[in-house]
């Protein structure tokens, strides 16, 4: 049985770094990306690479600290002082940025970020509700795709646009199949595992052929479901779903599975919250792009009613037996969210556990006591 | 057949041993710096069949000797229950936690909260007041119930709380009245914690803290409901896994 782990894992990023190397010395430009508003696609059909930044380690924080407040959000800290430090390998091989304007945090942080590297903003409005605000959307997207026409020196043609579309549904789509494994009365993967199984392992380069890798993964975890000794190892393991903050430090995660819980889905960026909702193949390309990508349910949107129908829909196909929320201390949207998520989950019937952390690990042993009684509760 | 239960917090360990139900044994001892030692000198010559532990330092104990473990939340839910059949909030304030937990039918629990990593309002709270103040941990709270005014103390950091009593102090304010702001300022919190999951009714009190005669007096001021503290407030945990244990949970 093939562990999906850090492991696995080092061996494709290897070669997409490989892969990445040899483009951009024939001129191929990297766009670096934060958060999940900015599409990607526009990037791919520019030629240029897109590649998410390093935000999860705690070790760049007190670099960061020495720019921004200690009381920001361990996630955003932890990004600037990547950049800043030099830390992470992937803004190191980035030309410029593009940023989408989400919580106030990180619009902030991105003024500072613009110094260390071209960065361009998208702004994002706070609402999809409105046809005004996808006209504005649309108008910031047109504004991004010329920008990025003067920085590859390539015309984005509809057509290439669409042809990364159909990419991009297609990682979607396979992202979802993985996710879909765990509907099953036996979940067929672990929460860090499907972290590494979905992972795109860095540069958005040859997506083909991670998204083979990722069918093939997919192919080999069904066979698990006839093996009696896996079933054994999870058979009976509270079913957790996990909501809030983006998991990019895994800490939470870890706790969770380490005591006795399986985290069967993720409703976060790059997890549920942004595979679900396919862009449409056919009409005007950013027109399409523009819908899908501000619909997506965070917290940083009012009202952000759609992710509460996200979680009903997760807690009913994923036969979810206790729902926890992770934010990152000092993200006011998730934390004020929180109290509508919680009435959300006690509705169904189902215990909801709060866990407001950082990226440190002081605080392991008192989480690890309100983990485990957590899961105490759902035996 | 006797069951033990240890409750290894991070200022005192207790260690409770019952045979059907009945308490047989209690002992109970200081944490200090050396918890594994002071598990040894608990333990030493105590006769029992089989041992649960709880507690931070559970899973220390766990490794050790191949132990059961079970958190504080259910092991002080099982022990209130087995003293006061009809609770339903527990409040339990030791060393460094505060928590309080509400059980549903059978006793089984349905909700808690407990505080994050910041050990204000808590047992080491009020030590680090009483030395700033210059009182045992056992004259603070009936210090406390002398005093003859109200003063409000707006910091709950500990940190913070010191250097604000440092400022009373130098105002001229009295001691009595700076140590019922401090308990005022535990029990504002604990109160808010209960209010947050409280279905009403009479209150559990459990923990070191619970000795504290203050602090009981405030909460059923605050919260107008009895506030019950059994005879040894800090063995319920011990009990509660010694019981689970016997129970075979």
């Amino acid at each position: 049985m093939t562990i999906y782990d850090d492991h696995y894992l080092g061996g494709i990023e290897e070669r997409v770094m490989h892969d990445t190397e040899t483009a951009r010395a024939a001129g191929a430009k990297v766009v670096g990306v934060y958060c999940a508003f900015t599409p990607k696609e526009l990037i791919a059909a520019a030629g240029a690479i897109p590649v998410a930044l390093c935000s999860g380690s705690d070790f760049p924080i007190p670099i960061a600290e020495q720019h921004l407040p200690r009381n920001l959000c361990a996630l955003i800290k932890s990004s600037y002082g990547h950049a800043i430090g030099d830390s992470c390998p992937y803004f190191r091989a980035t030309d410029l940025l593009i940023a989408d304007a989400t919580c106030d945090g990180k619009k902030k942080m991105f003024e500072l970020l613009g110094r260390k590297r071209p960065l361009y903003l998208l702004q994002l409005p706070q609402t999809s509700a409105t046809a005004e605000s996808h006209a504005y959307w649309l108008g910031e997207l047109r504004r991004i795709k010329v920008i990025l026409e003067e920085k590859t020196g390539t015309v984005i043609t509809d057509d290439a646009i669409r042809k990364q579309i159909r990419l991009y549904n297609r990682l979607r789509t396979v992202i979802h199949e993985a996710f879909l494994l765990n509907t099953t009365p036996i979940p067929l993967l672990s929460g860090r595992e499907l972290d590494t199984v979905t992972s795109v392992a860095g540069f958005e380069i040859n997506l083909e052929t991670r998204i083979a890798e990722i069918t093939a993964a997919i192919r080999e975890i069904k066979e698990r479901g006839k093996e009696d000794d896996y079933i054994a190892s999870v058979a009976g393991r509270p079913r957790i779903l996990l909501t809030g903050c983006p998991t990019t430090n895994r800490k939470v995660l870890h706790l969770l599975e380490d005591c006795g819980g399986i985290v069967v889905a993720m409703e976060s960026c790059g997890g549920l919250k942004t595979v679900g909702g396919l862009v449409p193949e056919h009409g005007d390309p950013l027109v399409n792009l523009a819908g899908n990508y501000l619909s997506i349910p965070c917290a940083c949107m009012t009202p952000n009613l759609a992710r509460l129908d996200l979680l009903q829909t997760i807690i009913r196909d994923y036969s979810i037996d206790g729902v926890v929320e992770l934010t990152w201390d000092g993200c006011h949207t998730y934390n004020v969210e929180s109290f509508q998520v919680e009435e959300c989950v006690q509705a169904t019937g189902l215990p909801y556990l709060h866990v407001i952390t950082d990226y440190s690990e002081n605080d392991t042993g008192q989480l690890k006591t309100r983990i485990e009684a957590f899961l105490e509760l759902l035996h | 057949m006797l069951s033990a239960g240890i409750d290894i917090g991070s200022r005192t360990i207790e260690c409770v041993v019952i045979e059907d139900g009945a308490i047989r044994e209690v002992r109970q001892t200081a944490t200090t710096f050396d918890p594994r030692g002071q598990i040894e000198n608990v333990l030493d010559g105590l006769s029992f069949d089989w041992i649960m532990a709880t507690g931070y330092g559970r899973d220390l104990f766990e490794v050790a000797y191949a132990a059961k473990t079970v958190t504080e939340i259910k092991a002080y839910g099982r022990g209130a229950r087995h003293l006061f059949p009809e609770a339903t909030t527990i409040l339990d304030i030791g060393g460094q936690d505060s928590k309080c937990i509400i059980l549903g039918t059978g006793g089984k629990v349905q909700r808690f909260e407990m505080n994050d990593r910041c050990a204000a309002g808590t047992g080491k709270f009020l030590e680090v007041m009483a030395e700033a103040l210059n009182y045992s941990l056992e004259e603070l709270g009936p210090s406390a119930l002398k005093a003859g005014k109200v003063l409000t103390i707006n910091a709950m950091c500990t940190v913070f709380a010191e250097s604000e009593v440092t400022s009373l102090i130098s105002r001229g304010e009295n001691r009595e009245d700076i140590a019922l702001g401090l308990h005022l300022a535990v029990v504002k919190r604990a109160a808010g914690m209960i209010r947050r999951l409280w279905p009403g009714g009479p209150i559990f009190f459990a923990g070191g803290v619970a000795r504290n005669t203050c602090i009981r007096h405030l909460l059923e001021k605050d919260l107008q409901v009895p506030v019950i503290v059994p005879d040894n407030p800090q063995i319920i945990g011990a009990l509660g896994a010694a019981l689970l244990l016997e129970e075979g949970a």
